[in-house]
């Protein structure tokens, strides 16, 4: 078990090595490093002093090398457009995101694991009817439609929510909804056809042989292992809630790093996307990490395997 | 024990059970009038090929048909004074795992694989039995010494994948045996393991059931094993009973051309044949059994009457009985 | 290999029943899914003749007209018109030439190299097989919508950018699951005969593998073509999609967000159409998974 917490850690690390590594190479091949590191119509002293702080004058192996102690340090540069520096810019921005991203989990959870079982174990039912439904629902709606359609009725219509922003509890609701919405989709289905597998299983079918109250068969034997499967296509489930993110978040005006993707990109403001793609992606893996160590608790069948 | 007359002696007694799966434009008979009798401490086979409704039957009798799908849509299962098709799904529970056990066919999947061992042997025991902490666990361990799993109390902490199919077979027999059910369901245990631990597993059942006077209802589809493990063997065909007996009686005189052939199908030790009897034909689509005895399409005797009617139950004396017009005719 | 010679030597009756059944599941297509998909199909194609306006035409006396359904409303607009007077139905009809063709134009260089992928990866097995299903992982795991804008900021905004950015991750995605049907159909003994006599790996990956995962790759790419609306439409979206004046459905959506509480009708009506769209795609894709490979329930 240590050893494979080892070995998963050690593959952490060397995933966020090349991330590094990704964004090192595209901060050097999508122009000059010195224009591109500096804002648009900053003077020719400017870019110099960036040309020196990123050591163009040297060959690439010690820009390189520079780049990624910088990295350790977490410098990360100062954002060209308003010149702060880019640690802070997300620092200040990432517990929103996360918060956000929370929100919409529970609600996704809270929404796709019962309709999951519940459309497993009545298989046909009216449930299992809603289930589909909504799964499909989710599976098509764009999500940045949905959202503006839900500040319509909740804020401009009815006046219960605010249209955007981040503030009070109540301003969590709407964003996290439509982020949590897509992503139950996927999940719903997922939970219920796993489930389904296990439903039919021979062990199940002992479970219930044993004289095992339903809720007890359903809850304890059943549950555990539809849980795997869904376990197994969290990275993806993950990679939907960054892609949600940065929608949702440029929908309700929410001050979180998705939205700070999307204006970099306008700007043109290199150093912040850079650490945006840095940020994200060691999010991704250091979830992928716990997410293993979890699988790892709960199925006793993994060991060690590289 | 005084003044016991053969009907006090019945444990179980399985009246016109049919069990039917509903499909969309079709309904499969795959028990279709079963009855027949299990004594206190008799050994029961019931044998036929595969999709004959042995299996179903087994679920029938704990009330564990496949939902949805499948029903029991008449009979009855007494259950010494009680008929368990009349009892709440509350009560039927109080059978299952406590008077009423199972193994099933594939040890490999009939164990939940993220509980440990002990966990799932322990779990009829806390359910049925009440008991609880060390009580319960050394329960748990006479029963998986019970059932010759060498240390016991180290593997009680493993999980299912860390033990071999014969060694997985024994857990599952464990966790039926623990709460000393008076009816174990062995359906087709040991058709998944290699030969010798199918040999060892047998002998194990067979001492335990002497030792506990449980009575045990064999499926199987190997005559052999009912010849070693039953007192009686029932021969289903098609989702009905077609023969009944004491297992020395049908081996000694089968009357159905269908238990002929399937004895005929066995290779006995010593006795070597020419070559090994093969019945001819596929059994029947339980969706649209044939008129008549369904097995006619293959009996090599069959006459016209087996195509328009089914035999009746021609009694042999005693429990035994036959439905084939060759035996009622020649009466 | 049997089943060819089964086939052939078939009774004329054979193809009957399967002319009949073929009818008879044509019967059970789901018919508002199906109507939808070809309206979509005819505006992608017929557009510029059905269209009553062109969707670029700037009229700006006649900005925020309401739908026919309101009192200022007019049948010359039928939905309506955005902040630059342009007919919001118009737009709508050229925006699905948009979505559609670029799905396609990534259906066709994803999946095509993805099933190739897929099927090299699948029939290789071995350290070949392993080495591309860990790229296959790591693609699948990056979130497109940021990898896009990444992407989109270092070569610039374009109806090709949005194809070549997306291309990769269908392929990766049409290369998992072909993959998978890869391995199960070279196991099977048409396979192992071919193999016997001498054929050719690749005839043996066009002639007996192929069309054997042919029904998977239909299906995937029905489905497939829905997730690419909701994809382009979401990067249109955020500004980083088809660049204007194009009319794509979520640049329509993203162009009405400032006059919601004024003109609802510039933000509706193009959210209704990608859902129209994308809910048919899904719905017709399933049935289609049912029908034709009804093994895959969790494709």
């Amino acid at each position: 078990m240590l050893k494979y917490i080892g070995f998963r850690i050690f593959q952490a690390l060397l995933g966020l090595w090349f991330i590094a590594t990704l964004v090192f190479i595209l901060s050097r091949s999508i122009g000059d490093p010195a224009e591109v590191f500096t804002a648009r119509n900053s003077g020719v002293d400017a870019r110099e002093i960036m040309a020196a702080k990123l050591g163009l004058d040297r060959p690439v192996h010690e820009q390189y090398l520079k780049f990624l102690g910088q990295l350790v340090r977490l410098d990360l540069g100062d954002s060209v457009s308003n010149g702060i520096p880019v640690t802070q810019i997300l620092v200040e921005r990432m517990p929103a995101t996360f918060t956000l991203g929370l929100v919409a989990l529970i609600f996704a959870l809270a929404l796709s694991l019962p309709l999951g079982v519940l459309g497993a174990v009545y298989r046909d039912s009216a449930i299992d009817w809603i289930a589909k439904v909504l799964a499909f629902l989710g599976q098509s709606m764009p999500p940045f439609w949905s959202g503006i359609m839900l500040i319509i009725l909740f804020a401009v219509v009815w006046e219960m929510l605010p249209p955007a922003g981040k503030g009070g509890w109540q301003s969590y609701i709407l964003p996290g909804f439509t982020l949590g919405w897509g992503v139950m989709a996927g999940m719903v289905r997922l939970v219920r056809s796993s489930m389904m597998d296990v439903l039919d299983s021979d062990y199940v079918a002992m479970a219930r042989a044993k004289g095992l109250p339903e809720a007890v068969v359903i809850g304890k034997h059943a549950l555990r292992n539809a849980l795997l499967p869904v376990l197994t296509y969290s990275s993806l489930v993950l990679g939907a809630f960054m892609n949600g993110s940065v929608v949702v978040e440029q929908v309700f005006a929410w001050p979180g790093i998705g939205t700070s993707a999307v204006q970099s990109v306008v700007r043109r403001d290199f150093p912040v996307i850079q650490g945006v793609v840095i940020v994200f992606g060691s999010f991704f893996i250091l979830i992928n990490l716990f997410v293993d160590i979890l699988y790892a608790v709960i199925d006793p069948r993994i060991k060690y395997t590289p | 024990m005084v003044n016991r007359n053969a009907e006090d002696d019945i444990l179980l007694r399985v009246e016109g059970l049919k069990t039917y799966f509903f499909q969309r434009n079709a309904v499969l008979k795959a028990v279709d009038g079963v009855s027949f009798t299990v004594a206190q401490g008799e050994a029961v086979g019931l044998v036929g090929e595969s999709g004959s409704g042995k299996t179903m039957t087994c679920l029938s009798l704990m009330r564990l048909v496949p939902q949805p799908g499948a029903r029991i849509v008449e009979g009855e299962i007494w259950f010494k004074d009680e008929n368990l098709l009349d009892i709440t799904e509350h009560e039927m529970r109080a059978y299952r795992g406590h008077r009423m056990a199972i193994i099933m066919q594939d040890p490999q999947t009939s164990l939940n694989p993220v509980y440990s061992i002990g966990e799932q042997v322990a779990e009829p025991v806390r359910l049925h039995l009440k008991e609880r902490g060390q009580q319960a666990m050394t329960r748990v361990l006479d029963a998986l010494r019970a059932v010759r799993i060498p240390r016991p109390e180290q593997r009680l902490v493993q999980y299912p994948h860390q033990f071999s199919g014969g060694m997985r077979q024994r857990v599952v027999a464990a966790m039926g045996l623990t709460t000393q059910p008076e009816l174990l369901i062995a359906d087709e245990p040991t058709t998944s393991l290699d030969v010798t631990i199918q040999a060892q597993f047998l002998r194990l059942i067979r001492e335990l059931q002497q030792e506990s006077g449980t009575s045990v209802i064999w499926v199987t589809h190997d005559l052999g094993i009912v010849a070693q493990m039953c007192d009686r063997v029932n021969v289903m065909y098609a989702g009905r009973i077609v023969e009944s007996g004491r297992v020395r009686q049908i081996y000694k005189e089968p009357q159905h051309p269908y238990t002929r052939a399937l004895l005929d199908s066995v290779p006995l030790m010593g006795a070597r044949r020419d070559k090994l009897y093969q019945i001819e034909g596929q059994p029947p689509d339980l969706r649209s059994i044939p008129q008549g005895c369904p097995f006619w399409p293959r009996c090599p005797e069959a006459m016209d009457k087996c195509k328009e009617q089914y035999p009746p139950r021609t009694s042999l004396g005693g429990q035994d009985f036959v439905h084939c017009w060759l035996t009622e005719e020649g009466r | 290999m049997a089943n060819t010679t089964m086939q052939t030597v078939a009774p004329a009756s054979a193809w009957l029943v399967r002319v009949r059944s073929s009818l008879s599941v044509a019967r059970r297509v789901p018919k508002i899914p199906t109507a939808v998909l070809l309206v979509l199909m005819i505006f992608a194609l017929f557009g510029q003749w059905i269209a009553p306006h062109s969707p670029v035409a700037v009229d700006m006396a006649n900005s925020f007209a309401p739908p026919v359904w309101h009192e200022e409303g007019t049948a010359n607009n039928l939905l309506g018109t955005d902040k630059l007077g342009r007919d919001i139905f118009s737009r709508l009809i050229r925006g699905a030439r948009v979505s559609l063709s670029l799905s396609l134009f990534v259906i066709a260089l994803g999946g095509g190299v993805g099933v190739a992928l897929g099927l090299i990866s699948g029939y290789a097995g071995g350290k070949v097989d392993a080495v591309m299903q860990r790229g296959i992982e790591v693609i699948l795991a990056m979130p497109t919508i940021l990898v896009a804008l990444v992407f989109v900021f270092a070569v610039g905004r374009s109806f090709e950018s949005v194809i070549l950015i997306l291309s990769p991750f269908l392929a990766a995605r049409f290369a998992r699951i072909v993959r998978g049907e890869t391995l199960s159909v070279r196991e099977r003994d048409f396979v192992a005969i071919a193999k016997v006599i001498g054929t050719p790996t690749w005839m043996i990956l066009l002639r007996h593998i192929l069309p054997n995962v042919f029904n998977t790759i239909i299906v995937l790419a029905t489905l497939e073509v829905g997730h690419l609306i909701l994809l382009e439409s979401s990067l249109s979206f955020l500004g980083v999609g088809v660049p204007p004046p194009q009319p794509a459905w979520g640049l329509m959506v993203a162009d009405g967000r400032e006059f919601l509480t004024s003109a609802y009708w510039i933000t509706l009506f193009p959210g209704l159409c990608i859902l129209a769209a994308v809910l048919s795609l899904n719905l017709f894709g399933d049935w289609l998974r049912d029908t034709l490979d009804p093994r895959r329930r969790q494709l």
